[in-house]
């Protein structure tokens, strides 16, 4: 897999106008965290398209099918909204909250099905989850992606944090950041492939 | 989409949230009745995660470490703002009026009224101006060896 080349420094030129934008880009969506605290049906389902996808895709890395994965994300923002209506969360931090909890339900989906299913079928998913698993968790993997990460330019770090870490929206970080959208999604395409490329090395 | 099997790139697309509309909903369609698309879209997710705990684990040991002030440009613009403020109220604040010089002005004096004979002599009252620092003592008293008539 080739390497792109990646260097990005905003010129120093439009410094200010960076600062600018920086200052008129709306807070990702702490306004709608609010509302929906306080029962606005509405901004919820807008943190759901944001974050969906997110949940969803953290539920699969669990080893659930993409159709349980749909069930199960759907059964995290219900359960969610419900705790919300009822006064039981008094904050939210999103992704994080529903992320965590769809892999605690994902992990109990999977033991469950794993009881229903032949003992075959359940030792052949626990090993190919424990090949994948043993390559991403070792911790020098990590450090060594962590480490190609904090090689590329502090503007790619940062929009590379910010939608994969935090989950913001591509067309608020191209705002934050002073970019195109279509360019932000360049930069998280290039350095996911550049960092992908580590977890794929002996 | 559906008559084809995904690639790992489509399937890294997907899961990172650069695949949007029509083609995220064919590949979505395509995996759920697909198994080895399935696993492949489970492994880029399994990947996604993990480069987003590479990333916190990144962001983490970044705000430990200390940034020179010459990377912190909200530092120095608040900074060079504070500045510009500071000159600009030196500049135009209003000018404290000038500080008379004592070698200049008048000697203060007194008012007195002369009454009696002297009174009589100028028909009157008059205003008569008078130094107050003529109590001193002559200056060879104060180096006298022997008592010194005032």
């Amino acid at each position: 897999m080739s390497k792109p080349t990646l260097r990005y420094e905003p010129p120093a030129a439009s410094f200010l106008w960076q600062m600018l934008l920086q200052a008129m880009a709306p807070p990702i969506d702490d306004d709608d965290i609010a509302r929906a605290l306080k029962g606005d049906r509405s901004a919820w389902e807008r943190l759901i398209v944001q974050h969906g996808r997110r949940v969803t895709v953290a539920v699969l890395a669990e080893g659930l099918s993409m159709e349980d994965a749909r069930d199960l994300s759907q059964d995290v923002w219900a359960r969610l909204w419900s705790q919300i209506r009822t006064g039981g969360l008094a904050t939210l931090q999103l992704p994080g909250i529903a992320v965590t909890q769809a892999q605690f339900l994902a992990r109990d989906h999977r033991r469950r099905e794993r009881v229903v299913r032949s003992d075959g079928q359940a030792s052949e998913v626990e090993a190919s989850e424990l090949g994948v698993d043993a390559m991403l968790v070792s911790a020098q993997t990590l450090a060594r992606v962590r480490q190609e990460l904090e090689k590329l330019a502090p503007a790619q770090q940062r929009i590379f944090r910010l939608a994969t870490e935090e989950g913001v929206p591509h067309a608020s970080i191209a705002l934050a950041v002073g970019l195109s959208t279509q360019r932000v999604r360049q930069i998280i395409w290039e350095v996911r492939v550049r960092l992908r490329a580590q977890l794929e090395m002996p | 989409m559906s008559e084809r099997h995904i690639t790992r790139d489509e399937a890294a697309q997907w899961v990172s949230g650069l695949m949007e509309g029509a083609e995220a909903t064919e590949l979505e369609r395509h995996v759920e009745t697909c198994p080895p698309c399935e696993g492949l879209v489970q492994t880029e997710a399994r990947v996604e995660l993990a480069l987003g705990r590479a990333a916190a684990a990144s962001a983490e040991a970044a705000s430990n470490v200390v940034v020179p002030l010459r990377r912190k440009p909200v530092v120095i613009a608040v900074a060079v703002a504070v500045a510009l403020a500071a000159s600009l109220v030196l500049v135009l604040r209003p000018k404290p009026p000038p500080k008379s010089d004592p070698m200049q002005e008048p000697a203060p004096f007194t008012v007195i009224e002369i009454e009696g004979e002297a009174a009589d002599e100028v028909e009157g009252v008059m205003h008569v101006p008078r130094y107050e620092d003529g109590h001193e003592l002559p200056a060879l008293a104060l180096t006298a060896n022997e008592p010194f008539p005032l």
